[in-house]
């Protein structure tokens, strides 16, 4: 599918390869048809499929979120209508914790919706859209044409295997998962198809969402919303790469327009993020731990827009203000360049988040970057502590924050606040009680009690 | 006559080289480790990351059922030689089964994995730094209930090829792999830091190393972690921590 991947692996030759590949081997398009022949190949690749779906439940990929898992099941049911299933297809609509931003359909019906993705999107028909474009792929037998392509499938398993060799740090968890399994349905499923078969998803994506009463316009904005650039892609994707992107926008801007369908069904960002915050909230949880503090803040930022006396919101926000250190909010002009995003790539192979951050912070813009992300991260911790006085989370993140200012009775202070707040079995308890114990330790004992 | 006669005696050489067995093995340790500054003795083992792939003549696919059964018995290896040399595994609760049972703890073990993910991305590339201490996950590390209890957290990755008969009558005519083949990876990291404290490489090609990982891996990793350092101190009196 790889429409809706904005996230890639780093390999730049896998990145030849495949554009290569993509330029190279196209199916041709196809009506959704009744009269598709299953080979014994075909059902090897469903076989796949479902055991694919296991092993993401399995590895409790499968986001359970009641609310959020109707909402997503809702809107893909609507789009499907009253259209006859395909024989051998169980249409279900699953969201994966994954920050990848990416969505992808297994040839069984089993639809997928990283959280990512997910948290990108600003309202329901942008969600219809992707699911629309999803939901072709299954009824177009999609997976089965591309499975056929012998040349195809050996480009997606090095896909797969150079996923494996990088680990979670470029990929999502689903990219890593489908390695481990190396299915080579995951191939094309997961990682694209020929630009034939994405086109003519788009376009029949966008005429079931308009049939369901959508907006078709949210298509071309959804790709709009691709196009975000707030962190380094190592290598770009098989359909992000910018003229292919911008291409199939204006195609569908023009495809919109010309359906003059006015008044079609938006909804809006606030009705939206309703249903979508828990798998925005536990996103930016992902993207903290990937490096990707931009992406968080900006996901957090909405967050705290919509709901702005969101004490746990606001928590996100400083913890992600707090976790760009040195780092500007959004990318330089300079990092976007060509010869920028060269440096930025060997600085991210080459150094360890700790490093990248120490080699900023000897910049005098750096420190000056870092004081004011600081800032803003202490005010909307104290924000979050005005609001609500029990909570406990906005303690652990002044305590962070203290710590690294070396500002060490502050600190402990905060950290004995937190464990005192905390639940009982809270899981990170026994790091807060080690930390508040080193920074004890450190100091003088009379400035160590004064800290508590 | 010279050149073809040269030329003969490398293609030789390669295919007779292509066609050997080989295993082979590498460790780094932390200067934190070597000079006893800590003691590797209660080891958490997490869920062990195996990945096998068939590579046939007409390409690779994946083996879902195969890479789990050997994942578990990855696993079951290292944790038996850590147990041989005298160490003392902290793993409870932390099986594949009882994970799918425990929504809260698989998350914390994503997410400390993610953190693995992200250093190994550095480490990978330049393991000798191991030993100057480069590497860290960060006390986050603490989020896992098992590390109370540890010294140290194990992971355990092991990744192998696993040729068809084709393939490998392909690779000795014509030079290329003829053998399947298989690495693992164990890395420990201190339980409270985070910090990277030791790996161990392991590289097998004797075909075994599916049916049997013991066989294939066993001897070899027990040396390995009495080279490292791993396992109880001894001491007057006292058999580690």
């Amino acid at each position: 599918m790889r429409i809706f991947c904005a996230q890639t692996n780093r390999l730049a030759f896998v990145l030849l390869t495949v554009l290569i590949a993509t330029q190279c081997f196209s199916q041709t398009g196809t009506q959704a048809s009744t009269d598709f022949k299953f080979s014994s190949v075909d059902l090897k690749l469903l076989e796949e499929a479902v055991d694919f779906d296991r092993q993401l439940s399995k590895k409790r990929l499968v986001l359970q979120d009641p609310k959020l898992n109707a909402y997503v099941e809702r809107v893909g049911r609507g789009l499907l209508g009253d259209q006859p299933v395909p024989e051998r297809v169980d249409f279900q609509f699953r969201v994966l914790r994954d920050p990848m931003i990416n969505a992808f359909a297994l040839p069984n019906g089993s639809i997928y919706v990283n959280t990512g993705l997910l948290s990108i999107l600003d309202n329901e028909a942008e969600l219809a859209s992707v699911l629309g474009h999803e939901i072709t792929h299954v009824t177009h037998r999609h997976a089965y044409l591309a499975n056929r392509s012998m040349r195809k499938k050996m480009v997606v398993v090095d896909v797969l295997q150079a996923a494996g060799v990088v680990g979670g740090a470029a990929f999502g968890v689903v990219a890593v998962a489908a390695s481990a399994l190396g299915g080579i349905m995951v191939t094309t499923t997961v990682y694209g198809y020929s630009q034939d078969l994405e086109r003519e998803a788009d376009r029949n994506g966008l005429e079931m969402m308009s049939r369901a009463g959508y907006d078709p316009r949210a298509m071309p904005r959804t790709f709009e919303l691709l196009d975000e650039r707030l962190e380094y892609e190592p290598v770009e994707g098989f359909y992000h790469d910018h003229p292919k992107l911008k291409e199939r926008r204006a195609a569908m801007q023009d495809l919109a327009d010309s359906m003059n369908t006015k008044g079609g069904r938006v909804d809006t960002e606030a009705e939206y993020l309703s249903y979508s915050a828990p798998a925005i909230c536990y996103n930016i949880q992902a993207d903290l731990g990937s490096r990707r503090a931009r992406t968080a803040l900006a996901r957090a930022k909405k967050l705290v827009h919509w709901q702005p006396q969101n004490a746990d919101y606001l928590v996100l926000e400083a913890d992600a203000f707090r976790a760009l250190g040195g780092k500007t909010d959004v990318p330089s002009a300079d990092e976007l360049e060509k010869h920028g995003q060269a440096e930025h790539r060997k600085r991210y192979f080459k150094l360890t988040a700790e490093e990248e951050q120490k080699e900023l912070l000897a910049l005098p813009g750096g420190r000056e970057q870092q004081r004011v992300n600081f800032e803003n991260a202490e005010k909307q911790y104290l924000a979050a502590v005005r609001l609500d006085s029990r909570l406990a989370d906005p303690h652990r993140g002044l305590g962070f924050l203290y710590e690294d200012e070396a500002r060490t009775p502050d600190a402990i202070r905060e950290y004995h606040s937190y464990l005192q707040l905390a639940a009982p079995d809270a899981v990170d308890r026994l790091r807060i009680e080690r930390r508040a114990s080193l920074l004890e330790k450190s100091l003088p004992s009379a400035q160590s009690g004064a800290g508590r | 006559m010279n050149r073809s006669f040269f030329a003969t005696a490398l293609l030789l050489l390669f295919a007779a080289g292509s066609s050997l067995a080989a295993t082979f093995s590498n460790s780094y340790t932390s200067s934190k480790l070597s000079s006893g500054q800590v003691t590797v003795a209660n080891v958490c083992v997490l869920p062990a990351q195996g990945q096998l792939k068939r590579v046939g003549m007409k390409g690779k696919e994946g083996m879902s059922q195969e890479s789990d059964t050997w994942g578990t018995q990855l696993q079951s290896v290292v944790e038996n030689h850590l147990k041989e040399i005298g160490a003392k595994i902290t793993s409870k609760g932390m099986s594949s089964s009882e994970l799918e049972t425990n929504d809260q703890l698989r998350q914390i073990v994503l997410q400390v994995q993610q953190k693995f993910d992200n250093v190994a991305t550095q480490m990978n590339r330049k393991p000798k730094d191991i030993k100057k201490e480069r590497y860290t996950l960060g006390d986050e590390v603490a989020l896992l209930p098992c590390s109370a209890d540890s010294d140290a957290l194990a992971f355990v990755e092991g990744t192998g090829s696993v040729l068809t008969s084709g393939k490998k009558a392909f690779g000795m005519l014509v030079a290329g792999a003829s053998h399947s083949d298989a690495s693992l990876k164990v890395t420990f990291v201190d339980a409270k830091s985070g910090d990277v404290l030791a790996y161990t490489f392991l590289y097998n090609n004797n075909g075994k190393f599916e049916q049997d990982p013991e066989a294939a891996y066993g001897k070899r990793l027990g040396k390995e972690f009495q080279r490292i350092g791993v396992g109880p101190k001894p001491g007057p009196g006292s058999a580690g921590k």
